[in-house]
């Protein structure tokens, strides 16, 4: 992990924040405490920064499922983690179909919990980096000349520097030119990868 | 309430027989030749007689009324007047009463109501003013009447079938309908008593004084039979009432009285009693509902705050149980971080979060169990199902020595059932059928559990040897607080129901002497699942 998982825990019982707050925090993980979904989202509003929130359906004021729909509205990619001592199964199955990560019953299996948040986190980080990445070959893609862009796109399709150079009435030399510094731009270091960068483009941009 | 009655040939030839007696008992007293008596008791067995067997009654109606008018006296009367008098009666009364009859006008011939009793009324004394009117016109036009007898005649054929009708169908509806009218205690017996001495003693000072003020005595009894006894009480005394009048004015009476003056407070008499007497049963059957729609609350409202005081507890020892938990994890996992001088301590604290979790884990199964209001629908096994309702049964099935036979269909398919709520419904079923055979001296004690696939169902029941469903259920639509069960509380059936219908089947009843058989259809679970 690059950095320390940051935590959002929210409940109003303080026995469960302290108890849960000491445990995530003995298996290094930063937890920041908060008794009602409000101040939460007050800090989210004010740049506060979380991998994960932890939080309970029944509270004072904002309830958790009203809170997943906020978030859900603000902050798509953040976890959410529902711990409830009402489960039942419909609501298990409505909070994971609008889009909590995990839902699990008290009294909390706190094993299941950190490794829950551990998954969350992992997938979030690795979602959040192919985001990245994406967008950098995005960029990347979008700075090449439009000569260069047409000979990458005819040459992953499979086609020789000749049939390309047929194609847009230019010398294969000239072609052979264009292909490497449309590399060197997209910096692919084999002409494997930029087919690989290319199909991920397309996959991504309709 | 239900009206009992025999099959219609055979009730049919006790009403002919009955009317002939009636009619030539209550000739008493004529007016004129023309057949017209101050009491006409066959009509009011007439009237009954319509009431139970409906239209298919009328062809007996009419032979009945031929032969008395034939046969019982010798009228002058022409044969041509008797035969239309015979026909305007069946057509009147006949059309009247089927007319009472039709679903639309909800009457319960079990007269549990005022408005039961105001309709009957109603029709009668309707049908029975255009019946006299009728007939006697007939005899003013043909000329056997004078003309100066019109009202006469008419109010006296009216009052004489009111009076009938008033004393005799009700009495009849209601034994019919309840064996037992009267108590037989000693103030029913002084009730009864008292008011047939007091009319015989009225009755008596009326045929030697003309007087009648002493008649309204008779209301006095009355009204303590309506309080006391309720229209039961009453319909038993006008009876007696009017049987008591007539020998007494027959034994006692040195004159021939003229009793129609008498006979119209009679009327009075009758109708005041059996309002009043039908209110106190009103008012009675209601306060019986009362009780019994109470104790089906406080059964069922019992039921729902254990099921809240449950949940309240798991919920309430939920969030210190959960924090406690993670604190001693958090001290197990530590203490084997380090070096302890006695390992036995880390071992402990191990015990302790063991223990932590098995009570976390009774809160967890407590919770399922509140849950179990609803339903949980999921691909389940119907021979699972059987097997642990009929371990649960065994039990109460083999201390009244009865057979269990368990009769599965082979390749069940799974059903979408909650099984919990399943197996409830098996428990409720066979507990019904354990009871019905405990009830019976049958020699056959067996129970059957089938089970059938009727794609897209299975059909899941309980068939039993016992003497099948009383006349108190609605077979077709069980609902809370309907039972056959002196102790029930009829819940069980409708909460079979409401079970299968949650899953989307329906509950079958089929009774017959030789057993009843009652069952649940399961949807099958969607292609995909099969049963192991």
């Amino acid at each position: 992990m690059p950095d320390k998982i940051t935590v959002a825990l929210i409940d109003d019982d303080d026995a469960i924040l302290d108890s849960l707050q000491n445990y995530l925090r003995r298996r290094g993980l930063a937890v920041t405490c908060f008794r009602a979904a409000k101040p939460f989202l007050d800090e989210l509003e004010a740049g506060g920064l979380f991998d994960c929130v932890v939080s309970d359906v029944r509270m004072p004021g904002m309830s958790g499922v009203e809170l997943q729909v906020a978030l859900a509205r603000r902050m798509p990619s953040l976890p959410l983690i529902i711990i409830t001592g009402h489960g039942d199964i419909d609501m298990a199955v409505s909070t994971i179909k609008a889009g909590a990560f995990d839902f699990i019953e008290k009294p909390i299996d706190d094993r299941r919990l950190a490794s829950s948040i551990g998954e969350a986190v992992t997938r979030n980080r690795d979602k959040l980096e192919e985001d990245r990445q994406l967008a950098e070959l995005g960029k990347r893609y979008a700075e090449l000349s439009e000569r260069q862009r047409q000979v990458m796109d005819l040459a992953i399709q499979g086609q020789s520097n000749k049939e390309i150079a047929a194609q847009l009435g230019i010398s294969p030399r000239t072609v052979e030119h264009y292909r490497e510094s449309a590399m060197e731009r997209m910096q692919a270091n084999r002409f494997a990868e930029l087919i690989q960068m290319a199909m991920r483009l397309k996959s991504h941009k309709p | 309430m239900q009206v009992r009655s025999l099959p219609l040939p055979l009730g049919g030839t006790v009403y002919i027989i009955t009317h002939l007696l009636l009619d030539t008992l209550s000739y008493v007293h004529p007016f004129g030749a023309f057949g017209i008596t101050p009491w006409n008791p066959s009509t009011g067995l007439s009237f009954l007689f319509v009431l139970l067997y409906g239209w298919r009654a009328l062809p007996y109606y009419l032979v009945a009324l031929m032969l008395a008018n034939t046969w019982g006296r010798s009228l002058p009367v022409p044969l041509s007047i008797a035969l239309a008098e015979t026909a305007v009666r069946v057509g009147v009364y006949g059309f009247a009463l089927l007319l009472l009859l039709q679903p639309g006008v909800r009457f319960d011939r079990s007269l549990p109501s005022v408005r039961d009793l105001f309709l009957l009324l109603i029709v009668a004394l309707g049908a029975s003013a255009i019946v006299a009117g009728i007939y006697v016109t007939l005899l003013t036009v043909t000329g056997l009447l004078l003309p100066q007898d019109f009202t006469q005649a008419l109010l006296r054929c009216w009052v004489g079938d009111m009076i009938g009708i008033a004393v005799v169908t009700p009495f009849g509806l209601l034994a019919l309908a309840r064996w037992n009218l009267l108590k037989l205690d000693w103030e029913g017996a002084l009730q009864m008593i008292s008011s047939v001495a007091l009319t015989m003693c009225v009755a008596i000072v009326y045929a030697e004084t003309d007087q009648l003020q002493l008649f309204y005595l008779l209301f006095l009894p009355l009204t303590w039979i309506a309080v006391r006894s309720g229209i039961e009480g009453v319909s038993v005394a006008l009876l007696l009432i009017q049987v008591g009048l007539f020998l007494a004015l027959l034994l006692f009476a040195s004159r021939n009285v003229d009793v129609l003056d008498f006979q119209a407070r009679m009327l009075v008499l009758a109708v005041t009693g059996l309002v009043a007497g039908v209110l106190v049963t009103e008012r009675r059957l209601a306060e019986a509902q009362l009780r019994v729609n109470q104790h089906a609350l406080a059964q069922v409202s019992r039921l729902g705050s254990v099921g809240e005081l449950a949940a309240a507890i798991a919920h309430e020892i939920n969030q210190p149980l959960s924090a406690a938990s993670t604190y001693t994890n958090i001290v197990a996992e530590s203490l084997q971080e380090e070096k302890l001088k006695d390992p036995s301590i880390s071992e402990m604290a191990d015990k302790a979060a063991t223990q932590i979790n098995r009570a976390a884990d009774v809160v967890r199964r407590l919770r399922t169990l509140v849950r179990m209001g609803r339903s949980d629908l999921s691909p389940t096994s119907i021979s699972l199902i059987v097997q642990e309702a009929s371990d649960l049964a065994r039990a109460d099935i083999e201390r009244e020595t009865i057979a269990l036979k368990v009769d599965l269909d082979a390749n069940l398919p799974l059903v979408m059932a909650d099984r919990l709520q399943i197996e409830q419904v098996l428990l409720n079923l066979i507990r019904n059928s354990v009871e019905a055979i405990t009830e019976t001296a049958k020699t056959a004690r067996q129970i059957s559990i089938r089970a059938r696939r009727r794609p897209p169902f299975v059909e899941l029941g309980v068939h039993d040897t016992g003497p099948g469903f009383g006349p108190g259920i609605n077979i077709s639509l069980p609902t809370p607080l309907s039972t056959t069960k002196a102790e029930g509380l009829g819940i069980g059936l409708s909460l079979c129901r409401s079970i299968a219908e949650a899953h989307g089947g329906t509950l079958l009843i089929n009774s017959s002497p030789d057993g009843a058989s009652v069952a649940i259809t399961l949807p099958i679970a969607e292609e995909g699942y099969h049963a192991g």
